[in-house]
């Protein structure tokens, strides 16, 4: 309520700890961490002052291009907003997007470990670039080598493409 | 190395992203693979994927051309090449259905769906020749049949014959029964003749009559109901009528401001239906949108005049509409390009696993595993 009375003075920034499986905190801006859907929602419910998760399944590493991820997803869609407020046309989707790609093109293994810390913590658009980054890279491939790249065995007996 | 990605992550995210010619070919990766591709939920994850993008259409192309037999001329050549072209997507695709036909038929695209074409096939036969008063006279038996098929996994289905033969089709999946629909008509028909893929109602054509005769237009299947225009020749007035082809009702509503001498096409877009209408002499074109389903309200979206027609109580002379799509929100040059006139067919995608076997046996009414695939996984992290 007392902010109402003085908008100006903006409220001190809300911090919330993710902690990695492999035991390293990082705090983060409230914001950013409500971009997975995870977090989200049961935020609420938990006390200001206990505001910590502990992220089993999500290395360090990976946790911190995560984190670069959403930050770099809230800080672009204020600017994007404030541009279509002043009416003052901006490419910042378009340069999101361009950033999006080079943020994705990484290795197989931190590409699989990305996809996964966004599937667990449920973070859609980064799950979904995610998934079509490795949708693309095994388009067009041989069955062969998908096997290798998803670590498959070999066991039909007949292959249905030998004889064509 | 060892990198596993989860099966839920695989099949219901990764591989639905991929076209059909991958997937095949990913068929003899393992037997998992062999059998989760051939799966019906599989199939349906992929083709609700495929669903969902920006439609494209089919058009025949010029390239290319095939031999027919034609009982006056003998031999001719016909071009009998499709193209499926996504504008949005800059996808380019030739349709190759002269393979799953004999040689020397006469064949149509008539409707497509979900990947799916329905195609008219009219082979000829010269029975004898005739000389009456010095006349000479060919006797031409006239054989015509329709077909569903997939030309991407090459499967295709002979229909039961039509109580009558239709030029026109519109093929359609109706959502909210979870069915494949045809819908034949021709000239001047005073209603639809109706096929059903799946459910108890497989195999029969079956025949809705309305009051009225229905213009040539496509109609469209929108929550469950058939929108089509009546045929109407009165000037300011186009009347939609909503045929509900599960209990055979009918209902008719009036647009105001229209012009009943128009070629007209329905449009979902994200959920909304858009109806689009062009001048016979092309002097305007307008669009309007279903505003309210409940109380079928449809409000005029947009009009756009090129040249002032001289009859008296034409539309186009009504003033007040944007004269561009700004209206039409997102969806701009999709509704600019392709939209207007009802020769093209409008297809979101020609890329579907599905086979006319399963599609006729209802096998999309199968359970949906997937859901309980990810909760099973979900349920193992925690």
């Amino acid at each position: 309520m007392k902010d109402s009375f003085n908008p100006s003075i903006e409220p001190p920034k809300k911090t919330v700890t993710l902690v990695s499986s492999d035991g390293y905190d990082f705090e983060v801006e409230e914001e950013v961490a409500l971009e997975s859907q995870v977090i989200k929602d049961g935020f609420e419910d938990k006390a200001v002052d206990d505001r910590e998760y502990l992220l089993f399944n999500v290395h360090s590493d990976t946790l911190e291009l995560i984190i670069k991820y959403c930050e770099k997803h809230v800080s672009s869609r204020k600017s994007i907003s404030a541009a279509a407020a002043s009416s003052s046309s901006s490419n910042g989707e378009e340069a999101l997007k361009e950033w999006d790609e080079h943020f994705i093109s990484v290795d197989t293994n931190t590409l699989y470990d990305i996809l996964m810390a966004a599937d667990y913590l449920n973070i859609k658009s980064l799950l979904d670039l995610a998934i079509q980054k490795v949708a693309d890279t095994i388009h067009g491939r041989s069955p062969e080598q998908i096997r290798k790249k998803f670590n498959i065995e070999n066991d039909s007996i007949i292959d249905p493409w030998a004889s064509e | 190395m060892a990198v596993c990605l989860p099966h839920d992550i695989i099949f219901d995210e990764i591989l639905t992203r991929l076209t059909v010619k991958d997937l095949l070919r990913f068929k003899s990766v393992c037997k998992l693979w062999c059998k989760a591709i051939g799966g019906p939920c599989f199939v349906k994850a992929h083709l609700h994927r495929w669903r969902s993008l920006p439609p494209g259409y089919i058009k025949e192309s010029a390239e290319g051309k095939i031999l027919v037999r034609h009982p006056y001329w003998g031999k001719i050549h016909v071009r009998h090449h499709y193209c499926f072209y996504n504008d949005v997507t800059e996808e380019y695709l030739p349709i190759n259905i002269k393979d799953i036909f004999k040689r020397g038929v006469h064949f149509d695209l008539l409707a497509s769906c979900d990947g799916l074409l329905v195609v008219q096939v009219t082979s000829y036969r010269r029975l004898s020749n005739v000389f009456i008063d010095k006349s000479y006279y060919v006797c031409i038996d006239k054989d015509t049949s329709y077909y569903v098929c997939n030309p991407v996994i090459r499967s295709s289905k002979k229909l039961p014959l039509p109580p009558e033969i239709f030029s026109k089709a519109f093929f359609i999946y109706n959502s909210t029964v979870n069915q494949y629909m045809i819908i034949g008509w021709g000239e001047d028909w005073g209603g639809y003749l109706v096929f059903t893929f799946g459910g108890s109602k497989t195999g029969s054509w079956k025949k809705f009559s309305l009051p009225k005769p229905i213009a040539p237009d496509p109609p469209y299947m929108f929550k469950g109901w058939l929108h089509g225009v009546v045929c109407s020749l009165e000037i300011n007035k186009t009347l939609i009528f909503l045929l509900n082809t599960t209990t055979g009702e009918a209902e008719e509503i009036t647009l105001s401001d229209s012009c009943g001498l128009s070629q007209y096409r329905f449009l979902e877009v994200t959920g909304s239906l858009y109806l689009l209408s062009l001048a016979c002499d092309e002097h305007y074109r307008a669009a309007w949108i279903l505003e309210d389903w409940e109380k079928k309200k449809w409000t005029k979206l947009h009009q756009k005049t090129f040249w002032s027609c001289k009859r008296e109580s034409c539309q186009c002379k009504l003033e007040g509409f944007g004269s561009d799509y700004s209206t039409i929100p997102k969806n701009k040059c999709l509704l600019n390009k392709y939209s207007y006139g009802t020769d093209v067919i409008l297809n979101s995608h020609i890329n579907s696993l599905l086979s006319i076997k399963q599609l006729s046996c209802g096998y999309l009414e199968q359970g949906d595993q997937r859901q309980n695939r990810k909760r099973k996984r979900k349920r193992q992290q925690k």
